[in-house]
C-alpha cells in the first residue's frame, strides 16, 4: 500500500503533502489538550509497526499485510490514530525506505487519514457495536486502496489508467481486507474500546 | 509486561512470515499494478535499512534486528511528539 517515489506526478504530490500536513497539525491540536497516556499510545503504535512487518504468506501471487488504521481509529480515536499512524509511516519511510520521501504526504493521506476516518465513521454508523469493528477494519483497507488507485491512476507514469488502477486496488483489498476486518474485530473485542 | 511479551512474540514471527512469503512469491496489489503497466520506482532515498534488511545479513533474519529498532523509533517519535511538543503547546496557550 506504500507508494514509492516515481509513481506519482508532482501535481498530485504537492497538494497531498499540504493536505496531510494541515490535517496532521489539526489532529495534533485536537489531542494535545487531552490527558494522554504517552507510554500506552507509543506501545500501541510500536505494535502496529511490528504487525505491519508480518506479511501474510497467501499463495497466488497477491498478498498484503495488516494495515492497522481501522484498529487505531477504534482504539485511539481518529485524531490520535492519525498522529500514531503518521508516526509509523514516517519511520517506515525514513529508516526503512518503505514508501517514498516525496510521496510521504500521499501515504499519510491514504493510510493515516482516509483509512482512519473511514473506520471511525463506519464504527459510528454501527453505533460502536462490536460487529462494526469488522466493517470498520474492512472498509478502512478499501478506502486506502481506493485513494492509492485514484492517485496513481491520475499520474502520467501510469498513463491515466484509472479504469485499471482503481478496480485492481479496490478488488484485491476488498478481498484481503476481510482478514483486516477479522483481526480488527477480534482485537477490538479483546481490548474493548478506546484506551483514552 | 504483557505488551513486551507480545512485542517479542511479533518480532520472532517476522523472519518466519518473511520466509513463508518468499515461498509463495509475495507481492502486493500495488506492485502488481505497477508491473502490469510497466512502471518503475525511482528511488531517491533508500533509508538506513532498505526493505527492513541489513546489508550482508540474512534477509529473513534481518527482521529480528530491524523490527525492534523500528518499534523503538515509533515509540520514541510518539512519546517525543505527544509529551515534548504537547508540553510546549500547552505552555504557549
Amino acid at each position: 500500500m506504500h507508494i514509492p517515489d516515481g509513481y506519482l506526478d508532482i501535481e498530485i504530490i504537492i497538494p497531498l503533502n499540504i493536505i496531510s500536513l494541515i490535517i496532521l497539525v489539526y489532529s495534533f491540536r485536537q489531542i494535545v489538550r487531552k490527558g494522554i497516556d504517552y507510554v500506552r499510545v507509543g506501545a500501541f503504535s510500536a505494535g502496529i509497526f511490528l504487525v505491519q512487518m508480518l506479511n501474510w504468506p497467501i499463495p497466488g501471487g497477491t498478498s498484503a499485510h495488516f494495515l492497522g488504521s481501522g484498529l487505531s481509529a477504534l482504539i485511539l480515536g481518529p485524531y490520535l490514530a492519525t498522529v500514531a499512524m503518521s508516526s509509523v509511516i514516517i519511520v517506515q519511510a525514513l529508516i526503512f525506505g518503505d514508501g517514498g520521501i516525496l510521496s510521504l504526504g500521499a501515504n499519510i493521506f491514504n493510510m493515516a487519514i482516509a483509512a482512519v476516518f473511514t473506520a471511525y465513521f463506519v464504527m459510528k454508523i454501527f453505533n460502536w457495536r462490536e460487529i462494526g469493528a469488522f466493517f470498520a477494519g474492512w472498509f478502512s483497507c478499501i478506502a486506502a486502496a481506493f485513494f492509492v488507485g485514484l492517485e496513481i491512476g491520475l499520474s502520467s507514469s501510469f498513463r491515466y489508467s484509472l479504469n485499471i488502477t482503481i478496480p485492481v486496488m479496490v478488488t484485491w483489498h476488498a478481498i484481503l481486507g476481510i482478514i483486516e476486518g477479522i483481526i480488527t474485530y477480534l482485537v477490538y473485542k479483546r481490548i474493548g474500546g478506546r484506551i483514552l | 509486561m504483557r505488551i513486551i511479551f507480545l512485542m517479542v512474540l511479533l518480532t520472532i514471527l517476522v523472519p518466519i512470515f518473511s520466509y513463508l512469503c518468499d515461498l509463495v512469491n509475495y507481492s502486493e496489489p500495488l506492485e502488481n499494478v505497477a508491473k502490469m503497466l510497466n512502471v518503475k520506482e525511482e528511488t531517491i532515498y533508500k533509508g538506513i535499512f532498505p526493505d527492513y534488511q541489513i546489508e550482508d545479513f540474512n534477509k529473513h533474519l534481518s527482521g529480528i534486528i530491524t523490527a525492534p529498532i523500528g518499534a523503538v523509533l515509533v515509540f520514541l517519535l510518539i512519546y517525543i511528539l505527544l509529551r515534548g511538543v504537547g508540553k510546549c503547546y500547552r505552555r504557549k496557550s
